[in-house]
């Protein structure tokens, strides 16, 4: 009875030691400027970038065996980090990249299904995935462009130029200031920033939900066709504010009520100044989607 | 002021909504940047385009004389027809009413097409059989937007072998979203042809539409490999 139970134990320590032989494990480093450029390409898994104040870019993690190896080079002043996969691969498994890079560095990635995330980075970000989810925490990154065609895209960082899209997923701006680009085409964009100089947000079919502030001279627009805007400012908001939907309707708690604009369509606008003005100028737009311009 | 924020102003520069002060910094901008100013021209058309298309198309009102004039309207100038034109008569009314029906026909279509239905089918490639018909009610930027259309359409279809399965559903059924968006507003143009708003919003909506397919040529693109490119 004892050799079926030692067989049993022996096979189960091999089977659960497999997916261990399937990965390569890696910790590399190189040299690399304070304000150099990282390249990472990643198909599956998962990236992690965080920013640090050494002179040197380190990657960590596993590399699954179908990958045929990981191209880790420096040159000049760009730091390429790329999973390359052999010809005629079928099936692809993930490989998991934990990545450090000096803070000031620009990072720039580009993954099929792979999650990415990137922290404590202060140079400019630019990246895109097809069905990975992107998370960026910024530390004081000038320009962030991130996309993503089916991954939700998550943007928290006090950036002065942000611009993310997603294609079906949901699109969260936090803590963004002066140019906010963000868009949508079946998902939802929500954006909660500071005071916006210049904000446009765009969906098809997803929602548009936008809090925060205004600057004294800024500019929002935000267009739908089909997906309700709503926008939550501060009750003391000074703007000028066009809002107009052919079909949707308006809601209003800053003044007056829309009006039918047009004698062909059931179309309906609003025009007003809020609290005195000011220079600020918030546009929306909707074919069919409801307009809700809410106190906070 | 820079590229980016001179084009984010341009719809409210275009439709002088700006306070002075921000007008003429994008004024400024336009007088030195080709690329912006191209881009005015452009929507200066879109607004030309959409306010010609609000107005009815009439026929104008000194067509029929010289219409009638070409045809011979012989009858004022000969009072007493001989016995031939007597009997050809009857022809020639027949000729000016099949003129007026051609006259009203056309003219009845010319509106039509301009106030009513106002798209032009552009028939994709063959295989290529995603996207609206691109609308004729955004002018010249319309061309553009139809030219890039096609070519990124027919470039979608040849390369989307090269996609993942699951990434070519997620952009064939967000193109279906964009097209029945793009039919609503199709349709509500029609209800309200001078609907700037709306024209804008159309074009807004092809460009998203643009951007999407851009970017799925783009992902075809990629090499995951060590060689050449491979299906990832």
């Amino acid at each position: 009875m004892k050799s079926p139970r030692v067989l049993l134990a022996v096979a189960l320590v091999i089977a659960g030691a497999l997916p261990a032989l399937a990965q390569q494990k890696i910790d590399e480093k190189r040299p690399a400027a304070p304000d150099g450029v990282v390249e990472i390409n990643n198909i599956a898994g998962s990236v992690k970038v965080t920013g640090w104040d050494r002179a040197e870019v380190t990657v960590r993690g596993t590399l699954w065996k179908n990958a045929e190896r990981l191209d880790f080079d420096v040159s000049g002043k760009t730091t390429t980090i790329r999973v390359v996969l052999p010809r005629h691969t079928r099936q692809v498994e993930g490989s998991v990249l934990d990545i450090r890079v000096p803070a000031g560095s620009r990072v720039e990635f580009k993954t099929v299904s792979a999650d990415v995330g990137i922290d404590s980075v202060k140079g400019n970000i630019e990246g895109q995935t097809v069905s990975g989810e992107i998370a960026v925490k910024g530390a004081g990154s000038d320009r962030i462009r991130v996309s993503s065609v089916s991954g939700n895209v998550d943007v928290s960082a006090e950036a002065a130029n942000v611009r993310a899209k997603s294609v079906s997923g949901t699109v969260n701006v936090r803590g963004a200031h002066g140019e906010v680009d963000a868009s949508s085409v079946s998902g939802d964009v929500k954006i909660e920033a500071g005071a916006i100089k210049d904000g446009d947000f765009q969906t098809t079919s997803g929602s548009i939900l936008i809090k925060g502030a205004l600057d004294p001279n800024g500019r929002m627009e935000a267009t739908s066709v089909s997906g309700s805007v709503k926008l939550e400012l501060p009750a003391s908001a000074a703007a000028h504010f066009r809002l107009k939907s052919f079909s949707g309707e308006i809601t209003n708690e800053f003044g007056p009520s829309a009006t039918r604009d047009s004698k062909y369509g059931p179309g309906k606008s609003l025009d007003f100044t809020a609290g005195g003005g000011g220079g600020a100028s918030v546009r929306v737009k909707t074919l069919s989607g409801s307009i809700r311009l809410i106190k906070r | 002021m820079k590229c980016g924020e001179v084009l984010s102003r341009l719809d409210d520069y275009v439709d002088d909504l700006l306070a002075p002060r921000e007008r003429q910094a994008v004024r400024t901008h336009l007088q030195t940047c080709v690329a912006c100013r191209t881009r005015e021209e452009s929507l200066l058309a879109l607004v030309k385009q959409a306010h010609d298309l609000a107005r009815p198309v009439e026929p104008p009102s000194d067509l029929w004389p010289a219409i009638a004039g070409r045809l011979g309207d012989e009858s004022v100038r000969r009072p007493r027809p001989s016995r031939w034109r007597r009997r050809t008569l009857p022809l020639r009314w027949l000729g000016l009413a099949a003129a007026a029906v051609v006259l009203v026909a056309g003219t009845a279509l010319t509106t039509a097409w301009l106030v009513g239905r106002r798209t032009v089918d552009i028939r994709p490639p063959a295989g290529a059989d995603m996207g609206a018909p691109m609308s004729a009610s955004l002018g010249p930027e319309g061309v553009r937007l139809k030219d890039e259309r096609r070519q990124l359409l027919a470039a979608f279809q040849a390369r989307k072998g090269r996609l993942m399965p699951s990434t070519v559903k997620v952009v064939e059924k967000n193109l279906r979203i964009i097209d029945r968006s793009l039919g609503d507003i199709e349709t509500a143009l029609r209800k309200d042809p001078g609907n700037r708003d709306l024209t804008f919003l159309l074009a807004g909506t092809y460009r998203q539409e643009l951007d999407l397919l851009r970017q799925a040529v783009q992902l075809s693109n990629d090499d995951w490999t060590g060689g050449k490119n491979e299906k990832s």
